[in-house]
């Protein structure tokens, strides 16, 4: 009867009545609220789910070997001992060892001179007595029942896992350890890469500084991977807005969809920003002129969409394959060499890490 | 043929084993043997058809080898035999060594051990037909409740590892076999497992015994060191007749399986050339599941699409199905709906049954999951679970076979390469490890092995698992508590029975019950006797609560046998009423052949039916109890759990269980884990029977506390009180518990 009423007090109808009445207002209540229904959901659980019990019951009994369960038996005084394992015992068996012939007999020897022997001795005879016998044998014998296996639904092989049935505290121990390995690793690992991609930025610079430059000096006037979402002043005029028009047109889904946001915000600023007047004063017809002069092929625009869709490392990589094989220049040595084959020669290679 | 031939000695005419020497033949002796005209064994003329069978015979792999199989077996006492599926080793092997033994000659046999019945029978079958001979004379069989041979006329005898073990209890030596062939040695059941240990030991007494372990896998070579005794076992290969199998994986594990089957037949239907499918599933409903589902879909795609899919046949095999539908998957592939239209396709789905013991010709595309239903016996907490877990490498690699039967396959394992790799065990534990051993203990000790504990297993079980069936035999007073096999015990290892149910049977008279508690066990021997169809289950409920006895489902079972039998054993009754006809005749038979033993022990056979119902089925409950006492559960509180006595596990009483109440004790036949921990074929006992008839398993002052010791305290507090209060001696007969928890003398 006691137990019936306490389940009527941790029953829904209580948990129904009170947030009826006030609301919780503030976040702190909210959460307060949520932990406290947490909580006796979980004690409710406790009480009332019979699948947990079974769980429960069956994990302590296979937790317990009946070796075990015998020597608390005998402790506790009760019976006269298990006649099933005096039985065994009689036929030569002793706890901790498996069936089955024994070759050489080296478990066979040791308890008894253990028995004259100090104690560190003996637990050293234990050990040996546990693993198998040293024979050609393959595999040993066992010397545990084979686990349960319960399989979780239909989940393919390689997403459940095979129950070893440890023990429950071993099975906690396991998980908690996993999944502390799980979250540093992750951890580790954004951190790491957050540090590469900031690290690749800050190198894209000076990398696009000196593309400029040498194409500058070949007579290139525009290449895409001058381009740097970054800086808006690396995008010749009309370029921006030639690609605003494009991605109009047709939205590339290949694209980053966070980058073309960006560039199309960008771009729809520079179009309605202020102009000084002394650009209508002084230099509006030439530069009207030169926006007029630079036409971008539909080729250009794709590359400039794909290059721009590049992560920063990527972008870093593709300059550099640039410079290297356009002007054999090696941006880690910082030398433009003469020919490919000077910089095959000397240059150690084409990663970072070759040039310490 | 023969007959003009100029060189044939004379006497080789009447006589086609004319100039054999035992244990040392030729092959081609023994291939003119085969084409003589006369049956060398029978002496009669050889039938049309024998000749064309031997034809085909002459096509297997093995015949091609005959000349080295004698050049080994004529050499060695043990030889250790690889030979895939298709080889012909079943039916050709124990031919061969017939030829050479001569075992006709000299009141001898030749065994072959099958781990299934109806192995053992459809090979017999063949190997009669084979050799010109009609079944049960010199070529017989024998399984469990049926003996198709004839002493004194058979030699060449196909029988179930079990059965063979049984008759080692009581001819240890074995002295009525010349050559003992162990086939599918591979599959490791336990009643193989016992004989390889028992074969080993008695090489050395017999000299003159041969011995063949013949294995599918490369299994033999742990079975060729197991049996290098002095010299190592010399290991015979026989080439399958398999094709290449082309394995693919999958990228990623799959979340669903099923689902993934699904996909992947279908895949293959669409786009895959003509050739069967077999899948492999875990169980009767996700089979039946999937079938459906499949057939939906497959339909769907045919009709929208008529010029390039074709039909399909969707045909469910597992074992509870009776045999004419299992028969099905022979059935050839559904015929294109047009003449030019794509071919039809066949898709068996199965349990791992078709991955040892059936062979479908036609398959070439085997879809693996991964899975399979395994019963794993554990010792601590005395259940048997039958849950889904993870196949082995070897028998995943069983199932690619399975394709490369007819012409090159391909096998769709739902997994990656690399959790094949590293999630599958190497082998499927053999059944030693994982099976309660009460039976087989009792058996070994009849044979007279004492030590249980340096036995030479090919794998040891767990010694807890040995505990736990000393265990039960020392209650059961089958051993006594040196270990010494009692004369009950020795009684009781003559069943072919469980030995609960062996002491059940054998106290029953005391309870003047015999009939009907040989009924009982009978019935609990069969398959299940209730017939549940899909889209009849209401029916199927309804006809069983009309045969359930409140009381337990042991009753239950009780009365079904009867009402068959007063309707004269009529097939038709069972099928109106939902019962499984063919599982009720195996009853029968099952009872009959277990009345002969009993008659043998004298013990009487006896029934007071008509009397008292009440005090009748008392009795019965009361005879069970001696049985089952160490498989008791005891209600605990008001929710209807139950707690196992002495292990505490919570479980539940089976869904199929018939008991209108709740009562506070009951003896349950198993403890099964599958989708729950479930108690199944229960009856309703009263607690001071507990007490009275095992004093010792019962003795409270060696009980584990807790609310089931406290239950059993109060009722023999109130029996006191009674018997105090009476003051007259209790109605039962005092004498029944003394001697039913005794052994008998």
């Amino acid at each position: 009867m006691q137990e019936e009423n306490e389940d009527d007090y941790l029953s829904d109808k209580f948990l129904v009545q009170t947030p009826a009445p006030s609301k919780p207002t503030t976040y702190s209540d909210k959460r307060k609220e949520a932990l406290k229904r947490a909580q006796i959901r979980n004690e409710q659980n406790r009480v009332k789910s019979r699948r947990q019990r079974e769980v429960e019951a069956r994990e302590e009994g296979l937790s317990k070997s009946l070796f075990e369960r015998a020597a608390e038996e005998e402790a506790a005084g009760s019976g006269s001992g298990n006649k099933a394992l005096a039985m065994m015992m009689k036929m030569g068996f002793k706890p901790g060892q498996s069936l089955g012939k024994v070759e050489d007999a080296p478990a066979a020897s040791p308890p008894d001179s253990a028995q004259g022997t100090p104690v560190p001795e003996t637990s050293s005879a234990a050990v040996t007595d546990a693993s198998p016998p040293p024979t050609g044998v393959v595999k040993p014998h066992r010397l545990e029942p084979l686990p349960i296996n319960e399989w979780a639904g239909r989940k393919g092989i390689g997403l459940g896992k095979r129950a070893a049935s440890p023990t429950e505290l071993e099975h906690l121990v396991k998980i908690a350890k996993v999944e502390e390995v799980e979250t540093q690793e992750s951890y580790r690992d954004r951190t790491r890469r957050e540090f590469e991609q900031r690290r690749a930025e800050g190198r894209l610079v000076p990398a696009q500084m000196t593309c400029v430059t040498l194409d500058e000096k070949a007579g290139i006037s525009f290449n895409v991977l001058w381009l740097n979402p970054d800086k808006p002043e690396s995008y010749p005029a009309g370029l921006l807005e030639a690609l605003a028009e494009r991605w109009t047109l047709i939205p590339d889904p290949t694209a980053d969809p966070r980058i073309s946001v960006q560039e199309r915000l960008r771009s729809q600023m520079e179009a309605d920003a202020l102009h000084p007047l002394a650009d209508l004063d002084d230099d509006g017809p030439p530069k009207a002129q030169h926006v007029q002069e630079i036409m971008f092929s539909p080729e250009q625009l794709e590359k400039a969409v794909k290059f721009l869709g590049l992560t920063p490392q990527d972008k870093l990589q593709t300059v550099l394959d640039y410079l290297r094989e356009k002007y054999h220049y090696c941006f880690w040595c910082g030398t433009e060499y003469s020919s490919a084959r000077e910089l095959q020669e000397q240059c150690p290679g084409p990663e970072e890490d070759a040039h310490d | 043929m023969s007959k003009n031939n100029g060189k044939t000695p004379a006497g080789a005419e009447k006589e086609p084993l004319f100039g054999f020497m035992p244990r040392n033949v030729k092959a081609d002796q023994v291939q003119k043997a085969m084409e003589h005209e006369l049956n060398p064994f029978t002496k009669k003329p050889h039938s049309a058809q024998y000749m064309k069978i031997l034809a085909a015979r002459k096509k297997l792999p093995v015949f091609a080898q005959m000349e080295e199989f004698y050049n080994v077996f004529t050499k060695h006492q043990i030889i250790v035999m690889v030979g895939e599926t298709g080889s012909g080793k079943t039916t050709q092997i124990p031919q061969f060594v017939a030829y050479s033994d001569l075992p006709h000659t000299r009141g001898k046999l030749v065994a072959c051990t099958q781990p299934r019945r109806v192995a053992a029978m459809s090979v017999a079958k063949r190997v009669a037909d084979e050799m010109d001979m009609q079944l049960g004379k010199q070529v017989g069989y024998s399984i469990r409740f049926e003996d198709m041979t004839e002493p004194g006329t058979t030699f060449l005898k196909y029988m179930t590892d079990g059965m063979l073990l049984r008759e080692a209890m009581n001819d240890p030596d074995l002295q009525r076999y010349s050559t003992i062939i162990l086939d599918e040695a591979h599959e490791r059941t336990l009643a193989t497992d016992i004989l390889m240990g028992l074969l080993k030991s008695l090489a050395k007494r017999r000299p003159d015994l041969k011995i063949i372990i013949m294995s599918a896998t490369l299994d033999a070579l742990k079975f060729q060191r197991y049996f290098t005794i002095d010299t190592p076992a010399p290991l015979f290969k026989v080439p399958g007749r398999t094709h290449p199998v082309e394995i693919f994986y999958t990228q990623e594990p799959e979340p669903d399986y099923v689902e993934a089957a699904i996909r992947t037949v279908l895949m293959i239907h669409r786009a895959e050339e003509p050739g069967d499918i077999l899948l492999f599933l875990t169980g009767e409903e996700e089979i039946e599941d999937a079938c459906r589902k499949i057939k939906l879909e497959a339909d769907d795609l045919q009709n929208q699409d008529p010029e390039s899919v074709g039909p399909i046949a969707c045909i469910p095999l597992y074992s509870s199905l009776p045999p004419q539908q299992q028969q099905r998957i022979f059935d050839a592939a559904p015929p294109s709906r047009s003449p030019d239209g794509p071919p039809g396709r066949k898709i068996v789905i199965s349990t791992n049954i078709a991955e040892t013991s059936l062979t479908i010709d036609g398959i070439v595309y085997v879809v693996d999951p991964g899975f399979s239903k395994q019963k794993v016996y554990n010792p601590r907490i005395r259940v048997e679970s039958l849950l889904v877990s993870p196949i082995s490498k070897a028998s995943a690699q069983q199932r690619a076979g399975r394709a490369g039967r007819t012409r090159p396959g391909k096998c769709f394992r739902l997994y990656t390469e690399k959790d094949f790799m590293k999630e599958l065990e190497e082998q499927t534990h053999p059944e030693i490890l994982r099976s309660n051993l009460a039976n087989t203990v009792l058996e070994l000790v009849k044979l007279g092995i004492k030590d249980l504990v340096r036995f030479d297993y090919v794998d040891a079980p767990a010694p807890e698992t040995l505990m736990r069936a000393l265990e039960l035999l020392n209650y059961l007073a089958a051993l006594d508590d040196e270990g010494n096999l009692t004369p009950l015990g020795s009684m009781m290892s003559e069943f072919p029975l469980d030995p609960q149910m062996a002491k059940m049977l054998i106290v029953s008279p005391e309870f003047k019950c015999s009939q009907e508690i040989l009924t009982i066990v009978a019935m609990l021997s069969v398959p299940n006797v209730w017939l549940r169809p899909n889209n009849q289950r209401k029916e199927a409920d309804a006809a069983k609560q009309l045969l359930t006895v409140p009381d337990g489902d042991h009753l239950t079972l009780l009365n079904v046998y009867n009402e068959y039998k007063n309707n004269e054993y009529d097939k038709n009754w069972a099928w109106n009423h939902y019962l499984s006809g063919r599982s009720l005749a195996q009853a029968d038979n099952v009872r009959s052949q277990l009345q002969r033993i009993m008659e043998r022990f004298d013990i009487d056979l006896v029934s007071m039916e008509y009397k008292d119902q009440t005090k009748h089925y008392n009795n019965i409950r009361q005879a069970l109890v001696c049985g089952f006492f160490m498989q008791v559960a005891h209600k605990e509180g008001e929710k209807g759990n139950y707690l196992t006595v002495k292990d505490n596990q919570v479980v539940a009483l089976h869904p199929s269980c018939g008991l209108d109440t709740q009562p506070d004790w009951v003896i349950f036949n198993e403890f099964v884990l599958t989708t729950r921990p479930y108690i199944r074929t229960v009856t309703d006992v009263k607690p001071q029977w507990l007490l009275e008839f095992a004093p010792t398993y019962f003795d409270l002052s060696s009980f584990p506390d807790g609310e089931t010791k406290r239950a059993l305290q109060r009722t023999l507090q109130k029996a006191n009180q009674k018997s105090r209060g009476t003051s007259v001696e209790d109605k039962r007969p005092k004498k029944k518990s003394k001697t039913s928890s005794e052994p008998r003398r």
